[in-house]
């Protein structure tokens, strides 16, 4: 079927801008064309999978919002009571804060600025909600799944390791290879399967391969590497990325001061 | 910063409408504190976790986008409480997926006396799977072009946001793009199954 002869006509039908009259007539040659059945069907078929794009979108802009959240959520600053001392007091008690805050700084910087504090507050170990969707006992990924549930890292690994370049779910699997091999400090590995991944452009592994690929190279302390900078600025610079947001956080802290002075 | 209140029919016209104003009323839902609580509490009291309960308020906005733009929300109930209905119907039959049962007792089953009962399309995950296949074959600008349209953007909106000329010239890109979709769904194998359904 030449789908070029229908899709005008079809689309006006299904978008209700057929005039009445024309609208009746369609009807009547549906029952006896075939070719204009099918044409309807396929046309209602493809606004089925635009429709999964739409889907994808929005689900990859409420992550972001989602990230943005976990990003801007901070302890809430309570109001507190402050009663006047006498001034030798006040510089008394100024001079301790301020040796005070000097310590912890230098601990902060140690903390809180090191590659493994960074990666540590920013990497999430995929849900485990997720495996469950859909049906599991034909997902043939679903031994992995099952490993990563038990936190059986390396049975897991091995697993995902084992799914060949053609299945189809592949960009998949090396997504969860990614994960497995970095929570087991097989950096190299993890970075392989994330680049992997991110390699079939699969929409719903890209954006979370690329995240999270940044997140294994800073825990291999590997974030003088170009291809780690390259990607940051790539994410940071995108607003339409679900990790923007992260991936400019993460870029004030890489060139936070405080790192640099812990160095 | 007190956040700007939308009337329900505000964001239905909103997201009817597509383009930013879309955007600026699934933000507004989405910033639904009490909503978001409500939504995680009935999950986790429902054997799921926080996670779980952020998913779920995920995928009702999703739906509820999709419902309001095909005309099936009638505004009979409150936009808060239908969403809610969703996100509980969408844990819900989760969880007898999970299950493989049908016996969940607190499945809300669609009644038509329920004027909250959200109408549902849920499609099998291996439909999706090849709905996604068939996504990915079309290329980055086409996919955008296509999700633009769908949303109801303008040719003018259109040409704007991807950088057309003119409007005309964004009108035969769709028209380019549309056709190879469909040329794509019908020289794909695994469509045929899905034609019949």
């Amino acid at each position: 079927m030449e789908i070029e002869l229908y899709i005008e006509r079809v689309e006006q039908y299904e978008t209700g801008l057929m005039p009445e009259a024309e609208r009746t007539a369609f009807e009547a040659e549906l029952a006896s064309n075939a070719e204009l059945r099918q044409a309807l069907e396929l046309y209602r078929l493809g606004q089925e999978v635009i429709e999964q794009g739409v889907e994808a979108q929005l689900r990859r802009q409420l992550q972001g919002w989602a990230a943005s959240d976990s990003v801007t959520t901070a302890a809430p600053l309570t109001a507190r009571r402050v009663t006047m001392r006498p001034m030798w007091m006040r510089l008394a008690a100024a001079a301790s804060v301020t040796l005070i805050l000097g310590w912890f700084s230098i601990q902060w910087v140690s903390r809180d600025y090191s590659d493994e504090a960074i990666f540590a507050a920013q990497y999430e170990a995929p849900d485990t909600g997720t495996f469950r969707s859909g049906a599991a006992l034909d997902n043939p990924l679903e031994t992995g799944f099952k490993a990563l549930e038990n936190n059986n890292l390396q049975a897991a690994e091995d697993f995902f390791k084992s799914i060949p370049l053609d299945n189809e779910r592949y960009a998949e699997a090396q997504y969860y290879l990614g994960h497995t091999a970095g929570q087991l400090k097989h950096y190299d590995l993890a970075i392989a399967a994330f680049q992997a991944s991110i390699q079939r452009n699969e929409a719903k592994f890209q954006e979370k391969a690329e995240w999270n690929l940044l997140l294994v190279y800073l825990a291999a302390g590997q974030t003088d590497n170009a291809d780690f900078q390259n990607l940051l600025n790539r994410i940071a610079g995108n607003p339409n990325h679900a990790y923007q947001k992260r991936a400019e956080a993460l870029q004030g802290k890489l060139g936070s001061f405080l790192r640099k002075f812990g160095e | 910063m007190k956040k700007p209140d939308f009337t329900d029919e505000q964001l239905v016209t909103a997201i009817s409408s597509g383009g930013q104003g879309r955007e600026t009323a699934l933000k507004a839902i989405y910033e639904d504190s009490d909503l978001k609580r409500m939504v995680g509490a009935f999950v986790r009291n429902h054997r799921g976790d926080a996670t779980d309960g952020q998913d779920m308020f995920h995928e009702g906005i999703i739906v509820l986008d999709r419902n309001i733009r095909e005309g099936k929300f009638r505004g009979e109930a409150p936009l808060k409480g239908y969403l809610y209905s969703i996100c509980r119907f969408l844990w819900m039959n989760q969880l007898r997926k999970k299950a493989h049962t049908s016996t969940v007792a607190e499945m809300p089953v669609t009644t038509e006396a329920d004027p909250l009962t959200p109408e549902l399309t849920l499609i099998t995950e291996e439909r999706k799977d090849v709905l996604n296949r068939l996504l990915n074959e079309l290329g980055e600008r086409c996919r955008q072009i296509l999700e633009l349209w769908k949303l109801s953007y303008s040719m003018e909106e259109i040409a704007e946001t991807l950088g057309f000329s003119s409007s005309d010239m964004a009108r035969k890109a769709k028209y380019r793009c549309h056709v190879s979709l469909l040329e794509v769904i019908q020289k794909n194998p695994h469509v045929e199954h899905l034609l019949s359904r």
